[in-house]
């Protein structure tokens, strides 16, 4: 009864025409691929159209330019082109690395590369400098870096950082604050009639009575106020002139005794570990004027501001510092407490900026 | 094919004869009477005014017309055409389409023979490719083979001036040949006047043939018929003569060890026997009749006649002889190496070419049918559904089989093999279907199509197609298609010793 | 397409260019102080790289649309598409520079990752699902015909129940694997049944066959599982009279071909599913890529 059925009567079930017709699955894959390319283009197209370039962008800008990520054309001037020096210079005023008319000054997107995310522009890789720096490429961290050799200056004065931040001073310990006066990235200048004048009066003899020497004066202006003083003195007590009779009449007489007393007090003044001489130096008779660098660090930058600690005994340590000369400028171990790997920044910039900023000598 | 049972007058239209009107006709002279009186209604006389249709192509029926008076024509109404799946596209794109498709398609033209083909068809007279039609007049047969062996009409035939015809059962058709001595010499007369000369000329081989030649032919050949299943002649006898064949379907097979080796079948219009008569005049292969056979014969001396005076046909001859020595050695040799296994059940070591999917690597994406509508202009041979064997699938494309059960029967011989081993339905194929129903595997597929002057009866026009095997390209479509290497044509003889692609 | 030993020169290709490209990936990062960006001369050249690999790999579907045009095997050109189509991953991450970017470029990176993904997954299937189906669909038949062929076994199921007493036909499929495929000719009731007698398998036919056999019955009806549908079968033979036990036999054969009918349904879906979602996106990766690559140049 059940016999073998041929191969003809299978096939001869199948339409013979049925691949003419497309099944669902066909016609919904290419209906769904039109479909995607389709939306993925009208997407595109319409950010175009309504200026949310920011839909092109291959990454967030940093902080400082998130202000205008929807104008691209701000940055991205000429299209089918790299972002140019002009575009940069609008807004940013810097200084040339290179001196004037030494070629090779890479662009300024070579080395700040923005769609990165929002982070700090200024910060530029080691990688950078060492394309240049060849020599230095090898400086990792703050432990391949020599330490720092700050130049010595003379400083034309004698000042002992020792006494003077002794606890059994005149008028009590003083705070560094007191006369290191923050201002931008480093310190006011100290001046004496600021930070030094409340201590340092400098008196003549008694009996001319407790006038303070002006202090910075020139030699002739002073010679002239200590006479004035003298002869207001004589003038109120003749005596002062030495038994001359306080003859009214006998007027050259004061001028010498005058002149011989503002003699005795200018010497008086002028002697060593004294008066002037306490904190000044003198060469041939003329007090120099002290020279105190701003900048200890001639290729570097170092930000107070930003370094402002409890005391400022954490990196300078100043009972090394008796006299001017004794340099208390922390070497670079100090630095590296804190920049080293996982702690503080170490790149090149950090330190050394590219661009010499305004309170730095350009390079040479 | 079965007889079908034969009732009188009710089964067909038309004017029934008595036996004695029979008799009155020129064309029963000499027939039994008692036989005829038999089968009154079994002929009838019909007339038909002109323009009028006897019969349509690719019908079916069942019996033979015989013309008395008048003239009809004779044509094949479907056009000669490829079958196309779709649209030919207009247009640039539709240029451009086409030019690249030519790159890969094979041309419109079949291989060999591609001047003007001879459709033979089962009239007195075969019809031309380019123009199909011819005439028919008075004391010509139409349809015997119908009437004889059931085959579908094959061509329409239409009457042109005022027609009178006898249609005739088998009955009266068997009475009137072996009856009729004038039927018989008609018979043979028409097909020495109108068909010979072509036949013989339609073979590329002895297109060579001079009018003269063939005229002196004329009077010098015979007719003999076979019944089904007769040998005409057998491999090894002597061989004294050269046939053609007039009406019926020939096998030529031959044995070889491996058994019964079927080489071709031979329909109207082919010839053999000539191997014999070059070659010491031993018969080559067995010819055996597969139905109601006629040859025609040219005897020995004229075939030694025309060898002599055509030597450039004695050469192709021999070249011929040599390819087909070659061929059967071969086929020896294969039939002797292999053993037939039980794989016969599913018919697979039938095939000489088998396509088979391997359905682990298959997706079932369909890419392969896709290929083979591509190639060949949007109707796809093959058919993704069949038989397994462990792990293939069988699909319907052709196998090639050593014996073309498909190409029996076609009344005009449109499904043939070419050189090659790929079978080849040509253009002028007229949708009857047979080789359709023959194809045990269901291979063939009919297939409508538009464009058809002839669509009787709402019937759309149909035409069968068949997996060509891709012959002229350098692998088939659907094997070069497939994304996952999953299919691949093979000889199964060799698949099978080897047990793998 | 399965993952075999005709893949080895294209895997081993595919390695050599990884490596290339790691090593050249790898010096680049070096060199460049500001780390690896899209942007740079490298960064673009990777970029074009991956580009040309995801192109190659979308021309696949095309070369599909005219698959006997001699262009190439489809077979190589799907093993190109695998390992090119692999290979992209790396150098578009090195492209990048292993980071997702802006909006359009994050939407990319998302897109082409699904991608991916779905075609692994996708490979993955083909390396067992054919094999699987092969095995437990015995009764396969080509899957667009599968609501064409449910509707003829109905009509043999109802030409069972209705007229013969089953002249049902099997085929046999040679080899190991060995299935039934059942159809049945209407050769007319034989002598003396009662119309009585059939009237449950009617009713069967009714109640049960007809609703299972609809496109949607496969989940929701009793004859869905095996094991009540033999119960089920069981049950009915004891009702009819030992002529019309083999038209049971055969409608609960016609029943598992529908079963099996459903189940090639699914593990098609699974075998070609992922395709929608794959080929769409990865069209919509295309076209987004062709406008980030024109876009970023432009900036």
């Amino acid at each position: 009864m059940a016999r073998d059925k041929k191969a003809k009567d299978l096939a001869q079930r199948i339409d013979a025409t049925y691949y003419r017709r497309p099944h669902w699955l066909r016609r919904t894959r290419f209906l769904l691929s039109a479909t995607g390319a389709l939306f993925g283009t009208l997407w595109v197209a319409s950010a175009l159209e309504s200026g949310h370039h920011r839909l092109f962008s291959n990454g967030a800008l940093g902080a400082s330019h998130a202000l205008f990520e929807q104008e691209c054309s701000r940055c991205h001037v000429e299209r089918f082109g790299p972002v140019r020096d002009g575009a940069c210079i609008e807004c940013h005023v810097v200084g040339a690395h290179l001196p004037v008319g030494r070629p090779g000054e890479p662009a300024c997107a070579s080395c700040h590369k923005e769609h990165g995310g929002r982070g700090r522009l200024d910060v530029v890789a080691d990688g950078h400098c060492n394309l240049c720096h060849e020599d230095h490429a090898g400086i990792r961290d703050l432990k391949d870096h020599d330490d720092f050799r700050p130049r010595p200056y003379d400083q034309f004065l004698n000042f002992s950082h020792v006494q003077h931040l002794a606890p059994s001073l005149l008028e009590g310990p003083i705070d560094c604050g007191g006369c290191h006066v923050p201002e931008g990235a480093g310190f006011r200048p100290i001046a004496f009639a600021e930070h030094c004048a409340r201590c340092h009066t400098e008196r003549l003899d008694a009996d001319v009575g407790d006038e303070t020497v002006p202090h910075g004066v020139e030699p002739r202006p002073l010679r002239d106020w200590i006479a004035a003083l003298y002869l207001r003195r004589i003038g109120k007590d003749p005596a002062l002139a030495q038994g001359t009779p306080p003859d009214p009449l006998a007027i050259p007489d004061w001028a010498k005794a005058i002149d011989a007393r503002t003699e005795a007090s200018l010497k008086a003044l002028m002697q060593p570990g004294r008066g002037c001489l306490l904190c000044h130096v003198a060469t041939e008779g003329r007090i120099e004027p002290p020279r105190v660098p701003l900048r200890w660090l001639g290729r570097a930058r170092f930000d107070h501001k930003t370094h402002r600690f409890d005391s400022c005994g954490r990196c300078h340590n100043m009972s090394l510092n008796a006299k001017s000369s004794d340099l208390t400028l922390p070497g670079i171990a100090t630095c590296r407490e804190c920049h080293r790997e996982q702690g503080a920044r170490t790149t090149c910039v950090t330190c050394h900026p590219y661009h010499p900023t305004g309170d730095m000598d350009a390079w040479r | 094919m079965g007889e079908t049972a034969e009732t009188p007058a009710s089964r067909l239209e038309g004017e029934a004869l008595s036996a004695d009107e029979m008799l009155a006709l020129p064309v029963f002279q000499g027939c039994s009477a008692a036989l005829l009186k038999k089968n009154v209604g079994a002929v009838v006389r019909r007339s038909y005014r002109p323009g009028e249709i006897l019969c349509r192509e690719g019908e079916f029926g069942s019996t033979a017309f015989y013309l008395l008076e008048g003239e009809a024509e004779v044509y094949i109404a479907t056009p000669m055409a490829h079958l196309e799946g779709r649209e030919r596209r207009r247009g640039l794109f539709g240029t451009m389409s086409t030019f690249l498709q030519s790159l890969v398609r094979r041309g419109k033209e079949g291989g060999a023979g591609g001047e003007a083909r001879l459709i033979p068809i089962d009239a007195p007279v075969d019809l031309s490719m380019d123009n199909p039609v011819a005439t028919l007049r008075a004391g010509e047969l139409f349809g015997e083979m119908t009437c004889l062996s059931f085959y579908p009409r094959s061509a329409s035939v239409r009457a042109q001036t005022p027609l009178v015809v006898l249609e005739m059962l088998r009955n009266v058709l068997d009475i009137l040949k072996r009856g009729s001595k004038t039927f018989q010499e008609q018979l043979l007369r028409n097909y020495r006047d109108r068909a010979l000369a072509s036949h013989l000329r339609s073979m590329p081989l002895l297109a060579g043939l001079t009018e003269e030649f063939v005229s002196s032919l004329r009077e010098r050949v015979e007719l003999v018929s076979f019944e089904p299943g007769q040998v005409v002649c057998k491999q090894g006898d002597a061989a004294d003569r050269l046939y053609l064949i007039r009406i019926g379907f020939v096998k030529v097979s031959q044995q070889s060890p491996g058994g019964e080796v079927i080489l071709q079948y031979l329909h109207r219009g082919d010839f053999f026997g000539e191997m014999g008569l070059l070659r010491a005049g031993v018969r080559t292969a067995t010819c055996t009749a597969l139905d109601h056979v006629e040859l025609v014969t040219i005897g020995k001396e004229d075939f030694d006649r025309m060898m002599r005076e055509f030597p450039d046909i004695r050469a192709g001859m021999e070249a011929k002889a040599r390819g087909h020595a070659e061929e059967s050695a071969r086929r020896t040799e294969e039939a002797r190496a292999h053993s037939v296994d039980d794989f016969l059940a599913q018919g697979l070591m039938e095939a000489q070419s088998l396509l088979l999917i391997d359905l682990d690597r298959c997706t079932r994406c369909d890419d392969c049918v896709r290929a083979c509508a591509a190639s060949h202009d949007g109707v796809t041979r093959l058919i993704r559904d069949g038989l397994r064997y462990e792990n293939y699938l069988v699909p319907t494309s052709c196998r090639s089989c050593h014996d073309p059960l498909c190409m029996i029967g076609c009344p005009v011989g449109s499904i043939r093999r070419r050189e090659t081993l790929e079978i080849v339905i040509e253009d002028w194929c007229i949708g009857c279907g047979l080789c359709a129903k023959n194809c045990p595997y269901g291979n063939i597929n009919m297939h409508e199509f538009e464009g058809g002057a002839q669509k009787a009866e709402g019937k759309p026009d149909k035409k069968a197609i068949t997996c060509d095997l891709c012959a002229e390209l350098p692998e088939p479509s659907c094997v070069y298609a497939c994304p996952h290497d999953a299919a691949f044509r093979i000889d199964p003889k060799r698949f099978f010793r080897e047990g793998t692609r | 397409m399965i993952l075999d030993r005709s893949h080895r020169g294209w895997a081993a290709a595919t390695a050599l260019l990884l490596l290339l490209s790691s090593l050249s990936y790898a010096l680049y990062v070096r060199a460049t102080p500001g780390g690896p960006s899209g942007g740079t001369a490298e960064g673009i050249a990777f970029g074009a790289a991956a580009s040309a690999c995801m192109l190659f790999a979308a021309l696949l579907g095309v070369r599909k649309r005219r698959p006997h045009y001699r262009l190439g095997r489809i077979s190589g050109w799907l093993k190109g598409h695998l390992w090119l189509g692999a290979l992209s991953l790396p150098l578009v991450l090195f492209h990048g520079g292993f980071a997702m970017g802006g909006p359009l470029t994050r939407t990319l990176m998302i897109c082409f990752l699904l991608v991916f993904v779905t075609g692994i997954f996708g490979l993955l299937l083909q390396q067992f699902l054919p094999r699987y189906m092969t095995k437990n669909v015995v009764q396969e038949t080509v899957y667009e015909q599968i609501d064409h062929v449910r509707e003829q076994l109905l009509a043999e199921c109802v030409a069972i129940a209705k007229g013969g007493a089953g002249a049902a036909t099997h085929a046999k499929s040679a080899g190991a694997i060995q299935g039934r495929v059942v159809t049945s000719r209407a050769a007319g009731a034989p002598e003396g049944e009662r119309s009585e007698e059939r009237a449950p398998l009617l009713r069967f036919l009714d109640e049960r066959i007809r609703p299972y056999f609809r496109s949607d019955g496969a989940r929701r009806e009793a004859l869905a599982e095996p094991h009540r549908r033999a119960t089920l079968f069981r049950e009915l033979v004891r009702m009819l009279p030992p002529t019309l036990h083999p038209c049971c036999a055969d409608l609960e054969a016609l029943c598992g071909q529908r079963e099996q009918l459903e189940m090639q349904r699914r593990l098609h879906l699974w075998l070609h599913g992922w395709l929608l979602v794959h080929v769409p996106l990865s069209w919509t990766v295309i076209a987004l890529g062709i406008l980030h690559a024109v876009l970023s140049l432009s900036y």
